[in-house]
């Protein structure tokens, strides 16, 4: 199974999707932003990243840009409400 | 005017017929005046009724915009959570999967959320920022693909369609947003002509060009019209000002949005949404101008200069004696 990051400032989607893909067997790491979301990747790689796009701070687009700094090689999928 | 009577004058005399001669041309002159003035009080009177449509489409619209920023932002705060909702919904489904009762309850939520999803996505159509991109259309196409979206509504109510696209005319307009204007307004009249069930219901669409006041401070301009009429029950007068208002509806279903999006999508593209006047039943224009070849005004700016233009133009033929 994989092992995937999850990034959204609000708790309850967060942790929403975590429990989602957690019960599907998939090992899950949550950040609360693109800051937080950074640490947790250079600690371990994820197979991938859901993020969402609209996040205080750091959003979800520039989150992209410096994962891709790091490693261009993880897939990165955005959630929006829009 | 009373007809021209003078005293008796010991001064040099005017024979009998030259004093008739001028009385007979003070008339036709006074006459003619009068023609003159009653021309221009009805263009007065037509200039004004312009110019109060047009404020009053510009009221609207101001107040629409405002209201839709602030719908935008409660729709957003709404849809995030509706997302984790019908996420934690799906988990709680596969908890339940041996439990039919259960799945029942589930499945009305779920089916609430939809719902739920559905209004904010209008309001959110109805709010979100309304710059378009315009290209050059088939108003055909357009239409076509607003009855096609409608198609189940139109078989069941059995509306007899008649479509009349003048030739040789083409749309400047950004084909999504008008293709969905154009939607809600057949829908509205397909709803309509359900109501009446004593006569054939027929909706007609006819598109044509036309000289139309945008604004309150430049004169006519061309645009593309699209004249959607059905003879349904009609619209009650005392409800024409409030069915432009977001979320006003006569209908036990509907989140009374639709032809305030109409009213967005119309106004992004610098067009006009009005009622005509139809009987029996309702007429909606919805105009758009056109980029090409645009014909010069008609008209002046302000009313006083509009006045001032029709009285230096005004040529009084000349009576004849």
């Amino acid at each position: 199974m994989s092992r995937i990051l999850v990034v959204d400032d609000k708790e309850m989607m967060r942790d929403s999707v975590a429990t989602l893909l957690g019960r599907r067997g998939h090992g899950v790491v949550a950040a609360s932003g693109g800051e937080q979301a950074l640490e947790k990747l250079g600690a371990r790689r994820p197979d991938v990243v859901v993020t969402d796009l609209q996040m205080p701070g750091m959003n979800g687009l520039e989150l992209l840009a410096a994962i891709q700094e790091v490693d261009d090689g993880i897939p990165v999928i955005f959630m929006t409400a829009y | 005017m009373s007809p021209f009577s003078i005293e008796q004058d010991p001064r040099p005399s005017i024979s009998q017929s030259d004093f008739g001669e001028l009385v007979r041309s003070f008339n036709e002159i006074t006459s003619q005046l009068e023609r003159t003035h009653d021309t221009l009080r009805a263009e007065v009177a037509e200039l004004k009724h312009e110019l109060a449509e047009a404020n009053e489409r510009l009221r609207r619209s101001r107040s629409l915009a405002a209201l839709g920023e602030m719908a935008a932002g409660i729709a957003h705060e709404i849809r995030n959570p509706l997302g984790a909702m019908a996420l934690n919904l799906g988990v709680l489904r596969e908890d339940l999967e041996s439990m039919p009762d259960s799945l029942v309850l589930c499945d009305r939520l779920a089916g609430s959320v939809q719902g739920l999803d559905a209004i904010v996505g209008d309001v959110l159509s109805f709010a979100r920022d309304t710059r378009v991109s315009t290209r050059c259309c088939e108003p055909l196409e357009l239409i076509n693909a607003a009855l096609e979206a409608n198609a189940p509504l139109v078989d069941r109510v059995g509306v007899r369609v008649e479509v009349d696209v003048r030739p040789g005319l083409s749309a400047d307009v950004d084909p999504g947003p008008v293709t969905q204007a154009l939607t809600n307004v057949v829908r509205n009249a397909c709803e309509a002509l359900e109501t009446v069930p004593d006569r054939a219901p027929v909706l007609s669409i006819v598109v044509d060009r036309g000289l139309v006041r945008t604004t309150t401070d430049a004169g006519r301009v061309e645009h593309l019209r699209f004249l959607i009429r059905d003879n349904g029950p009609g619209i009650p007068d005392e409800l024409k000002e409030r069915i432009f208002n977001p979320f006003f509806t006569t209908r036990e279903t509907g989140t009374g949005l639709g032809l305030a999006i109409v009213h967005r999508i119309v106004d992004a593209h610098g067009g006009t949404l009005t009622i005509e006047d139809a009987t029996p039943g309702t007429a909606i224009c919805l105009s758009f101008p056109t980029a090409a070849d645009p014909v010069p005004s008609e008209h002046e700016a302000s009313l006083a200069e509009a006045v001032r233009d029709r009285i230096q133009n005004h040529e009084p033929r000349r009576s004849t004696p």
